[in-house]
This record gives structure tokens, C-alpha cells and sequence, in this order.
């Protein structure tokens, strides 16, 4: 199976085998499509943050109608390119299954009142807050489901270098820790988190232009403007005496409590991270603070599927689950529910 | 001797004067509160005065907290009060006040610097340190400061993760508000449950009509706190936004709004007052949400912001004993607290109806049923004793108050 993530809005994508052994970025079409003949499945990834194919969840799309949505949308250079890859890919090998996820729609917006900010109505749909990670919060939803089907309400953790945390309950995504953006909710390795935005004011009133602050914020803050030796996640689980990994552990701790306040209370938690021996120890004291709703953590964490854990104890109230940060194993396991193309 | 203490909020100018010998033997022999100061609202302003048995309510203008001043001091003066001190609460001392401190001409300087740190606060407060200075010029004048009572939060809570130079030059790092309503409160629950705050894992919420926060207390220690280098964060309040993506204030300099622009809206123009789209005032957004949609979504995202910190904060504590509503809105706002206890029902919280809606201005009422897991407090705050036990330390033993 071949994955087309377009990652930018150049038509920049990733291309993924299904194993992970095929890693290469097609810039602006500029690739060889022959490598990729032998597949037999194909599923093309639209990200949230642009549905630039205007698909919508009906299946089955024609390369005819692909062909029109390009045509009419013929002076965007970015669509181009998007409509062109899957073009390419489908002529290339028309006997395979093609099929796309449109990540926006697996997780529609938070609820209603947790998509706004306390700005006046004027600002009220300039700025609304995004579910981050849309693909992989909801395959941990599915995950949860099919492991815990008792669950209803699910906090969702990505632990890695711009970390977030989303609750979902029902299957609809509920609130989260932060948007798209790396300037509220959770710290980063690079990126600040929270902040008082005042911060910002005051900059400007310096004379900081709006690219400096933003650069400042996204690109020279987070765990490593704390720590030095702090250089990824990793690090965050290694020293968990250094400041970063504090505060980080900190700003964790009310953010899972401030989700569970979204769904007035929690069935399953799940963490996204690969380094199940540093992750699970660093997680111990957001465990011990979760044991008075009835958490109760495993004496040893026990591997119950390829790379999946399960963090708590049989009689726990609360099941918590470790997945890995594996986009790719989401797409193939979600390839079956995606929509199809239809050559014919 | 008799101490006056102003007490500037946001949106208010509560006085208290306070005649007595030390610290341990003071009394109020007058008091009173200005309200809806500067506020744009459907009702309009009026300061009561509590004097001698007596209680005056007149309805006046008052554009700004000097006018409320400049009648509380003419007030005062012609009902014979003699006024030995004045006593300030001052927002944000930033890092150069963590203790109350006898304004001189050097102090003053100071405090100009601390203007830009509470910009709905300070420059109030100081406006109200003015008016006392040109009306009684000889009366000694003290400040007290919000931010001291948050010196104990721990590096993890105070700091940003931002670069270091940024921290060091511009000083950037939490502080907190509210410090010395919550000073109070901890202690009048401590005493009235008969239980050390050291043995207590305990959420208190200050609820204003101006500025709200909440603070987090573990076994007498603070760990968290919801507003942070300026008032601006955290719960979303009257003409606050709370919490935001700072990536929204740098897109709207791209858009061309002069950073004054953006701090006035987002100081001014935002929380209730905009999500609502016509008033500041709980009181109104309530009593409008049935017909209104703005008005009942301006009333949700206030009682899920306040639920959500608490829901944080208990997880941070590992549990919660005691969880405290104090100044206006937690003291009058029965429906918040209903809608806010109901929606953390999680936690083992469970709410008595009747006592919450009987709950007063005047006394501390329990709330919370004996079932439930942590106990309910409203308590009515007394940020000018605070203030006024400072000014007796400092005047008459040369110490500051442990109170």
C-alpha cells in the first residue's frame, strides 16, 4: 500500500509504504511515479488544514470529475499539483484501489462553545480553534474502541516534540489543548505553549515586527530555550528533574484535567509515543494523580498488541493505553473506511 | 488612629475605614463601594456609604475610579472622619514589590514603572493615590500588592517556556492577582473548618465583576494560578479574553492593528462584554440568555472556562477538599455556582440547591451537601482588612502583617 500525505500547500507530499520503508517527499510533482507501479492500494491523505480537491464524503469520485475540480480551479498552482499527483498516481496504475481521507472530516470541529475565544462576535469566525492531529486522535478513538468498547470518552495525548491533547466523546471530537498552533495550550520543544499575550503587546510596543515575535514564539521558545540538553521528547523523559520536563509534566497534568472537565469525567487515556521504557516512568506522577477518580496504574506496562500497551491495572476505572506515533499504521488501518476514486 | 484603605477594581472602588491601636484591635467604623465604575451597562452607577448605622445609596456618574475617589474623600470629610493613613491595594508590584511599602517620592517612580503590568488596575490605583495626595497631603500613604501573596508557586508554574533574554529583560513570568482576597479567604476557611490549609488540597475561586482568577493550594503551598504576568489570562472575564492563542495578537498586527489597537480589545472589549455583544455585567448576560443567543453562549464559555480550570487544577492537586467562590459574582451568582458544581459532579463535588441559593453577602455559607466529596464554600472576601492590618504593622509596629 502507497500513502500520498500532501504535507504542504505547495502540493509538497510524503510518500509512505505501508511497512514505513519508503520515506521520500515529491516537490511540486517533480518524481518518478514508476516506483510506486507495483502497488495495489493507494490512499491519498487531504490534511485539515486544506481541502484544496473540495471532496466531499460521498464515494465514488471519477478521474472525470477530478478532472473538471482541476480545470476549474485552474489558477491555483498548489491545487495543480495536488490534482495532478492523484491524477498521475490513478493513471498510473488504474487496477489498484484508490481512496482518500479527508482529515477535517474524520474530526469535525470542537464543540460549541469550546471552538471560540472570549473575543467580541466580530472575531468569532476569523479565529476559531482547530482540532490539531485530526488523524491520529481519531485513530485512537478507534483504537480505544476496539480494545475498550466501553468507551465513551477519551482523552487523546501526542507526546512528541509539538505536543497536544484533544477529549473526544462519542466519536466527536470535544475540545482540546490548543489549536494548530504552537502559541497556547501545551509547550513544545521548540515552541512556547501558553503564554499571557500580553507578551505579544509588549513586544510590539518595542518595536518586535510581527515575524520576529512569531519566530521568537514558534522556532526559539519551548523546552529547549529552557534546558540546553533538552533536544527532543526524549530528553523531556531522560531528565525529569530539569525544568522543562517540570513544567511540561505540569502543564500536562492540568490540561488532561481540563479536558476530562469537557466530558464530565473520562473512560480511556491514550498516549502517542514510540519509547514505551522512557515514556511510561516519566508518565507515573500524572498516573498518581489521576488514582482518586480511580486510576490504577500496571505494575509492569504489558504489550497487547504490535507496539500497543496498556498502562493500567485490571481493576482500574480508568483504562490508559500507550499507541505508537505511527501515521502510516493509522492510514492502513483506516484505509478499509476511507472513500473511494473510481476510475471507470 | 484611623486608616482609610482604597481598594480599586477593575470596574469598582470598594473603602474601608479602619480606627484602632495595633493590628490585633482594629475596627471598621465606616465603609462603602463604588460600583460600575467606568462601565458601560444597562444600569448606572452608585456607591453606597455604610456609616454610624446608616446606609446611603446615591446614584451618580462615575466615569473614572478619581470622581469615585474624590466622593468617597468629600463624604468622609464632611461626615467629621478623621484620616490618619491611606492604604492602596496596588494589582501588580511586579518584581520590584513582593511586601507592602510607605509611598515616597522614590516609591512613586517605582510604581510608574508597574503601570504597564495591570493596565486596567494600576493606572487606577494610582489615579486614586493622586486624588488622596492633592486632598490630603499630609495623610501617610501605603500600598499593598496583589502579586506578594504568589511568591511561593514553584518554577514549573511561574515559568514560561520562552527564551531566556526575553525573561530576563522584559521580566516575563507569572505572577498572579487577587493575593490578598485569597490571603483571606484560605484563612477564614481554615478557620471556619477547623482544618489547617497545610493539610488541605484547596481551589479557590475569585470572581469579580472587573477581573476572576483561581488559584490551586496544596497543603498550604500555591501551585497554580490562572492569571499570569498581566491580568489578562486565564478565566474569561468581563472585558477580558482569558486564555488565548498569542498567535491570534500577532496576526491581528499583520492585519495592521497598532499593538494599542489590539490591547484595548483585548483588555476592553472582549470576554463578556464581547462575546455578548451588548453589556460586561453577569447579571445582564442572565437575565437576557433566554431570548439572546449571544447572551446564553457568553454565559456557557464563562461557566466551561471556570469548569475547566477547576477540573485542571484537581488533577494537579491529585483530589480536592475544599473549593472556595468568593468576591461578587462568586458571592451573588448562585447560577454559576450550580451549573459550575453540577458540571464537576466527576470529582465527587454534589451541591445543596437550597443552601447555595441562600448562601449571603455577610457570612461564610457551606454549599455543599454531606455527601459531597470536597466541601463548598462561599465566602465573602475582605481584601481592605488585609490591607487595613498592613497599614497598622507598618505605621505603628514598623513590620509587615502576617495576618
Amino acid at each position: 500500500m502507497l500513502i500520498v500525505n500532501f504535507t504542504d500547500q505547495n502540493g509538497t507530499s510524503m510518500l509512505l509504504s505501508s511497512n514505513n520503508s519508503l520515506k521520500k517527499e515529491i516537490l511540486n510533482n517533480q518524481l518518478s511515479f514508476e516506483i510506486c507501479q507495483s502497488e495495489d492500494r493507494y490512499l491519498y491523505l487531504v490534511p485539515s488544514s486544506f481541502n484544496y480537491l473540495d471532496l466531499v464524503d460521498t464515494s465514488p469520485v471519477s478521474l472525470e470529475e477530478l478532472t473538471h475540480l482541476l480545470q476549474s480551479q485552474s489558477g491555483s498552482f498548489s491545487l495543480k499539483n495536488i490534482h495532478q499527483s492523484i491524477i498521475s498516481f490513478m493513471k498510473l496504475n488504474p487496477t489498484a484501489e484508490h481512496r482518500y481521507l479527508i482529515e477535517r472530516n474524520l474530526l469535525p470541529s470542537f464543540e460549541i462553545p469550546n471552538d471560540r475565544y472570549a473575543l467580541p462576535i466580530d472575531f468569532s469566525d476569523k479565529f476559531k480553534r482547530e482540532v490539531p492531529d485530526t488523524l491520529m486522535h481519531y485513530w485512537a478513538w478507534e483504537k480505544a474502541k476496539s480494545i475498550f468498547p466501553k468507551t465513551n470518552r477519551l482523552v487523546s495525548v501526542m507526546l512528541n516534540n509539538t505536543p497536544n491533547a484533544v477529549s473526544i466523546q462519542n466519536g466527536s471530537a470535544i475540545s482540546g489543548s490548543q489549536s494548530d498552533g504552537g502559541l497556547e495550550g501545551l509547550s513544545g520543544l521548540l515552541t512556547c505553549g501558553q503564554i499571557d499575550p500580553d507578551f505579544i503587546i509588549q513586544l510590539a510596543q518595542k518595536g518586535y515586527r510581527p515575524s520576529d515575535i512569531e519566530n521568537i514564539f514558534n522556532n526559539n521558545s519551548g523546552w529547549s530555550s529552557l534546558d540546553s540538553k533538552v533536544q527532543s521528547i526524549n530528553d523531556i523523559f531522560y531528565l525529569p528533574e530539569s525544568l522543562s520536563s517540570r513544567l511540561f509534566q505540569h502543564q500536562l497534568k492540568k490540561s488532561i484535567g481540563s479536558l476530562i472537565s469537557t466530558m464530565k469525567g473520562v473512560d480511556t487515556l491514550v498516549f502517542f509515543n514510540d519509547r514505551p521504557e522512557l515514556c511510561v516512568p516519566w508518565l507515573q506522577p500524572i498516573f498518581q494523580s489521576l488514582e482518586f477518580l480511580g486510576f490504577s496504574k500496571s505494575t509492569e506496562y504489558q504489550e497487547i498488541g504490535p507496539a500497543i500497551f496498556m498502562l493500567n491495572s485490571s481493576h482500574s476505572s480508568i483504562n490508559a493505553l500507550l499507541l505508537p506515533n505511527a501515521p502510516s499504521q493509522a492510514m492502513v488501518e483506516l484505509f478499509p473506511s476511507a472513500n473511494l476514486l473510481d476510475l471507470t | 488612629m484611623n486608616i482609610l484603605v482604597m481598594n480599586c477594581g477593575s470596574s469598582s472602588l470598594n473603602y474601608k475605614v479602619f480606627s484602632g491601636t495595633s493590628v490585633k484591635n482594629i475596627k471598621v467604623i465606616a465603609r462603602g463601594k463604588a460600583h460600575r465604575v467606568g462601565v458601560k451597562s444597562s444600569e448606572p452607577s452608585f456607591i453606597e456609604h455604610h456609616l454610624r448605622q446608616q446606609n446611603e445609596k446615591i446614584t451618580t456618574s462615575l466615569e473614572t475610579h478619581q470622581k469615585a475617589a474624590s466622593q468617597i474623600l468629600t463624604h468622609l470629610r464632611i461626615n467629621h472622619i478623621e484620616i490618619d493613613a491611606i492604604g492602596h491595594r496596588f494589582v501588580h508590584g511586579g518584581a520590584l514589590f513582593n511586601q507592602s511599602t510607605l509611598l515616597s517620592a522614590e516609591i512613586l517612580e517605582k510604581l510608574k514603572d508597574c503601570l504597564p503590568l495591570a493596565p486596567i488596575h494600576n493606572p487606577n490605583s494610582m489615579s486614586v493615590i493622586s486624588t488622596c495626595q492633592e486632598a490630603l497631603p499630609t495623610c501617610k500613604q501605603y500600598v499593598s500588592f496583589d502579586t506578594s501573596f504568589h511568591s511561593s508557586m514553584p518554577p514549573e508554574a511561574y515559568t514560561y517556556a520562552i527564551p531566556k533574554n526575553l525573561r530576563e529583560e522584559f521580566g516575563f513570568r507569572r505572577f498572579g492577582f487577587h493575593g490578598l482576597s485569597y490571603q483571606y479567604v484560605t484563612l477564614a476557611a481554615q478557620e471556619y473548618l477547623k482544618q489547617s490549609i497545610t493539610q488541605m488540597k484547596l481551589i479557590a475561586c475569585h470572581l469579580g465583576t472587573g477581573g476572576s482568577s483561581v488559584v490551586a493550594i496544596k497543603n498550604g503551598q500555591e501551585i497554580d494560578t490562572s492569571m499570569g504576568f498581566t491580568p489578562l489570562p486565564g478565566l474569561m472575564m468581563s472585558t477580558r479574553t482569558g486564555d488565548l492563542d498569542a498567535g491570534i495578537p500577532i496576526q491581528l498586527l499583520r492585519d495592521g492593528l497598532h499593538a494599542e489597537d489590539i490591547e484595548t480589545l483585548l483588555n476592553k472589549k472582549s470576554g463578556l462584554l464581547g462575546v455578548s455583544g451588548f453589556s460586561s455585567d453577569l447579571r445582564d448576560i442572565l437575565a437576557s440568555q433566554k431570548e439572546n443567543a449571544n447572551s446564553a453562549l457568553a454565559f456557557d464559555m464563562y461557566v466551561n472556562r471556570l469548569t475547566s480550570y477547576i477540573g485542571a487544577y484537581s488533577i494537579l492537586l491529585g483530589g480536592l477538599d475544599t473549593l472556595i467562590f468568593t468576591d461578587d459574582i462568586g458571592l451573588w451568582s448562585w447560577q454559576l455556582r450550580e451549573r459550575v458544581c453540577v458540571n464537576l459532579s466527576w470529582l465527587g463535588l454534589e451541591i445543596d440547591p437550597t443552601a447555595n441559593q441562600s448562601a449571603t453577602y455577610e457570612d461564610i455559607s457551606a454549599i455543599s451537601t454531606p455527601n459531597s466529596r470536597a466541601t463548598i464554600l462561599v465566602i465573602p472576601t475582605d481584601e481592605e482588612l488585609v490591607v487595613g492590618k498592613e497599614g497598622f504593622a507598618l505605621l505603628k509596629e514598623q513590620k509587615n502583617a502576617n495576618c
